[in-house]
Order: structure tokens, then sequence, then C-alpha cells
């Protein structure tokens, strides 16, 4: 072990906050199994062995967009553009009514910045699921949504978050932050809401009392001075606020976008990321490895480098997909309560704001995960002389 | 390995493994394998890996034909880790530990080589969709594509198994 990484063990142990160069050791330290078992004796320690997972359901309801951020391969310029697809109202409830046998417990929705539909539309939206389903959680809009709605529609972001507010909206999802840095943000994404304007939408959000997450894009041209940058700032913000229930790092994923000539991160560098984020997040509950992102094996095995959340149920995504993303487009309740079991961790069903809805005791299984477990363990596995 | 991993294997008393390895007492190794199975998967992988890095170094073969598969395991991750440590940690000494790129994919096959593997094996697929430069593979005719394609990927192999600080060794498959 290093000097420095002896420093940063000494300093996690006894609570202490880590500095900007303690990030950097994390990051360019090559024992990945040790960074790995202190983001996990930091996740225990907070967590005991729960790891937590929602019902939930992503709908994007337009891919039209005007921004032209290079990492994106869902949205479509224009709304006649081949591709470019905006739902009707009724085509999103219907999303909600067809699954009212087993519904979900929050809907999360991420949309393009369309420049043509009236801000009534996301009113009528909200108001729409909530009519089918009142207890259902809207974590709809990511910051930079309501940065293009303030500035499109003339309003402060506290007037549209009111407004949004009033007719339905619980939670900001935490995509749109990508690297906060200006040297890169303003490389991949120069023409939407700047770092402070992002932030300064959660800020009000968590002011008017909703709980909030937060992302990082990671993995495509910045550096690793870049993601410390963006956690620190997270973390500033945090400890202004408390509003932020989640840290998800969300790996960059090359295909048909304008950063298709990068490789995508490596699943190494998935689970350092996960590491050094739980360890410098000192004031952030949870981490998430989010198993679209990441694909549900690296995910699991993050759940054991200080993840203490695996996203969710999500049913039908489509951001990442677009861009060649080969993880299932939804997972069923009982295969993610397989997955979690499996790291021996304790699945806890958790809402929105991390309220236990069902906690699956260890001698607890659904009917489901128990059929699969009759595969053989050693099918994988060549071991040659 | 790290003084981090040392106190931990020490604490859980996994040191003596590396002993008997060193003695090749390797009955006396599986005498205390369910003692050794009862340890947590990231104290075995910890412990896999410095046997790796003794025993074979960082050079991982690659004997991977170009065929592009569409099957997808149901294998998890760390059920599948810990797999691969206990059999780096029983095998015989500088034994290969083979992982199927086609059966778990690159993602988990490239966390598997700090956990004991030392060897990928099977067809390479797309990691996370276009694992190729698109442009180097335009113009081309199909069968000039396909050998392309074949030497784009294994470079991109290359990068990933690089960024973990591994050595790649392509070799024909067997």
């Amino acid at each position: 072990m290093t000097t420095e990484l002896g420093k940063v063990v000494d300093k996690v142990r006894s609570k202490e906050r880590l500095s900007f160069d303690d990030g950097m050791t994390l990051f360019l330290e090559p024992d990945l199994l040790a960074i790995g078992a202190l983001a996990n004796e930091v996740c225990e320690r907070l967590h005991g062995d729960r790891v937590y997972f929602n019902r939930n359901m992503r709908i994007e309801v337009t891919n039209v967009c005007v921004a032209s951020c290079l990492f994106c391969s869902f949205a479509k310029l224009e709304a006649h553009s081949p591709g470019a697809h905006t739902m009707s109202l009724e085509e999103a409830w219907r999303e909600l009514e067809v699954r009212m046998d087993d519904p979900p417990s929050e809907i999360h929705i991420v949309n393009g910045l369309h420049p043509g539909l009236p801000f009534s539309y996301y009113e009528a939206l909200l108001a729409g699921f909530k009519r089918i389903k009142p207890d259902v959680v809207m974590k709809c809009f990511t910051a930079v949504e309501i940065h293009f709605f303030a500035e499109h529609y003339q309003m402060s972001h506290q007037e549209v978050l009111l407004r949004l507010q009033r007719a339905g909206l619980d939670s900001l999802p935490g995509g749109g932050a990508e690297i906060f840095h200006p040297e890169v943000r303003s490389r991949i994404s120069h023409d939407k809401a700047t770092a402070e304007q992002y932030l300064e939408v959660h800020r009000i959000a968590h002011r008017l009392g909703m709980r909030t997450n937060t992302t990082m894009l990671y993995g495509h041209i910045e550096t690793f001075e870049h993601r410390v940058d963006h956690l620190q700032r997270v973390r500033e913000l945090q400890d202004e606020t408390h509003g932020f229930a989640a840290f998800i790092p969300l790996a960059f994923h090359p295909d048909g976008n304008g950063m298709k000539h990068l490789p995508a991160p490596t699943a190494v560098d998935d689970l350092r990321t996960l590491a050094v984020s739980r360890l410098m997040l000192d004031n952030v509950a949870h981490i998430k490895a989010y198993w679209v992102s990441m694909t549900p094996k690296i995910a699991q095995v993050g759940l054991r480098f200080g993840a203490s959340d695996i996203d969710g149920t999500i049913v039908h995504e489509t951001i990442y997909h677009a861009a060649g993303s080969s993880s299932p487009q939804g997972l069923r309740y009982d295969e993610l309560v397989r997955l979690i079991r499996e790291a021996a961790r304790v699945p806890v069903e958790r809402d929105t704001h991390y309220n236990v809805v069902r906690e699956w005791l260890p001698n607890a299984m659904p009917e489901a995960a128990l059929k699969v477990r009759d595969r053989k363990a050693d099918r994988h596995l060549r071991v040659l002389s | 390995m790290s003084a981090l991993v040392h106190h931990a294997l020490e604490a859980a008393g996994l040191l003596r493994v590396l002993e008997l390895r060193d003695q090749a007492r390797f009955s006396d190794l599986v005498a205390i394998r369910d003692e050794v199975e009862k340890a947590d998967w990231i104290l075995l992988g910890a412990l896999a890996d410095t046997i790796r890095l003794r025993e074979v170094g960082d050079r991982v073969r690659v004997a991977a034909a170009s065929k592009k598969s569409a099957h997808e395991s149901d294998e998890r991750g760390l059920a599948f880790l810990r797999e691969v440590s206990l059999a780096r940690i029983f095998s015989e000494r500088s034994a290969t530990i083979a992982v199927d790129l086609e059966r778990v994919g690159i993602e988990l096959a490239e966390v598997a080589l700090s956990f004991g593997a030392n060897e990928l094996c099977g067809a390479m697929r797309n990691k996370r969709g276009l694992a190729i430069a698109e442009e180097e593979l335009g113009g081309v005719g199909k069968r000039s594509k396909r050998l392309l394609l074949a030497s784009v990927k294994k470079r991109e192999l290359a990068d990933v198994l690089a960024a973990s600080g591994k050595v790649a060794e392509f070799v024909e498959a067997s």
C-alpha cells in the first residue's frame, strides 16, 4: 500500500473528509480490490448488509431536443427527423394503465428539450399519472429540462418547479450533470444548462422540499481530476441542502453519438468509480450501481464496491439502449431480489424517498427467484493445466 | 499486495494458503478448503489475485475467435468471481484459469482478471455497443471488413486489458 493510500485509509476509518488529492490517490491506486474493500467498509458502516431497489418505470415521452450533446444517441434535433417521437398524453398515460396489475411505485421521466410543446403538456402529463395512481411518485425532468422550461417559457426556476410540483412532481432525477468542470462541459454539452444552473435547480428543488438524485457521466474525454472536481461540487451542495438522496455514476456509452470514436470505460473503471464516489461523498447516503449502464453482472459486483442501491425494475429504458447498452431493458422484481441476495446482501424494496416498502429477510425469496437456482455453478469456468 | 489487503488476509488467516502453495503442500491446502471457502469473496479475490501475480504474472492469454455471439449468460457476477478465485487458489501452481468471453461478456471477464484468471477464451462480443471505430471500417469490401474487424477488436481487447494493468498475448484458439 502506498503511503498516500495509507493516509486515505486512516482518514476514512476516522471519518475524516477526503481532499481533492485523496480522491486522486484513490483513482490512481493500482490495487482495485483495496479500494473496493475500503468503500465496502464505509458502505457497511452506513447501511449494514442492506441493498435498496424499487419498482420503477422509465418513460421518455419525447426525444426531440434542441441540445446537441456529443454523448447523446437518443435525441433527435427536429420533430420531423427520422426516429423522432413525441407521445400524446394518452399514449404516455397508457404506459401506466397497462401495468396497473403490478404497478410501479415510481415513474421516472426524462425527455429531450422539445421546443414545440406547451408547458401545459407537462403539467397535464403529471396530473394524468396521478389521476390513474394517486400514490405513484413522479420523479420527472432533469435539472437541464427544468432550466430549459424556465428559459423557453420565460419563468424562473422556482416558478417552473412550483407549477410542476402543484401538478404532481415529487422529485427530480439526476441526469444532465455530465461533468461539471467547464473544460469538459463546454466541449460535450455547450448548449444546455451550465453546471451552476444545474446545481441551482437542485438547490431550489431541495428548498421546496423535494429530495433529488445527481449523477456523473464518466469515461469519455474527462480526466480523473475532472471527476474528483465533480464529486466535490456535489458534496458542497449536499453540505448546504442535504437534499440529494443518491449519487449515480453513469458510464459513457459510445454507440451512435458524437464521441463514437472513443472506447467505453472498462468494467474495472466502473467499479473504481463507484468505490471512489462512496469514499468521497461522505454526506450522500446512497451510491447507486445503475444496472442499465454497467450491466446487471457488474452492478451486482458493484454492491461490494460501495454501492447500496441498484435502481429498479425500470421496465423499458431507451436512452442507454440507443447508445448500445447490452443490458436488458428491464429486470423483473424477483431478478433484482436474486441479484442482491446472491451478493450476500439483504434486498430492501424502497420508495423514491428510501422509505422501506419490504425487506426480504434471509429466509424469504420470491418463488420465481427460487426456480432459477438450479443452474450448474461451474459451467462458465474452465480450468486448464 | 497492498498493506490493506495483507492485513485483511492475515486477519482472516488466509496467508497460510500462500505458505502452503509456496511449499507445494497441496494436500494440506485441500484439507483447509472448507475453512477457506467461508471467507468473504473479496478476500478470496485478493488472495487469488496475489497467487496469480506471483505464479503467472500480468500476461493474459487471449484465445478468442472474432465471431459475434448473441448469447447472454444469466450467470451473476459475484458467484462467478468467487468460482474464479477458488479455482486459482486450489489449482496447481501456475495453472491457467480461463474465463469464457462469450458466456460472461467482456465486462465480467475483465474483472475476473483481478480475481485470479489469466486467460480469456471464446468468441469476443462487443462491449457496450460499438466497440470498434466505425470510420476504420468504412469503404472497405466485405471480406476485408471482416479481417479488419477482427484486428480492431483485438486492439480493443488489448486496450481493455492494458487499462487493468495487464498485457494481452494473443494465441490461436485450441
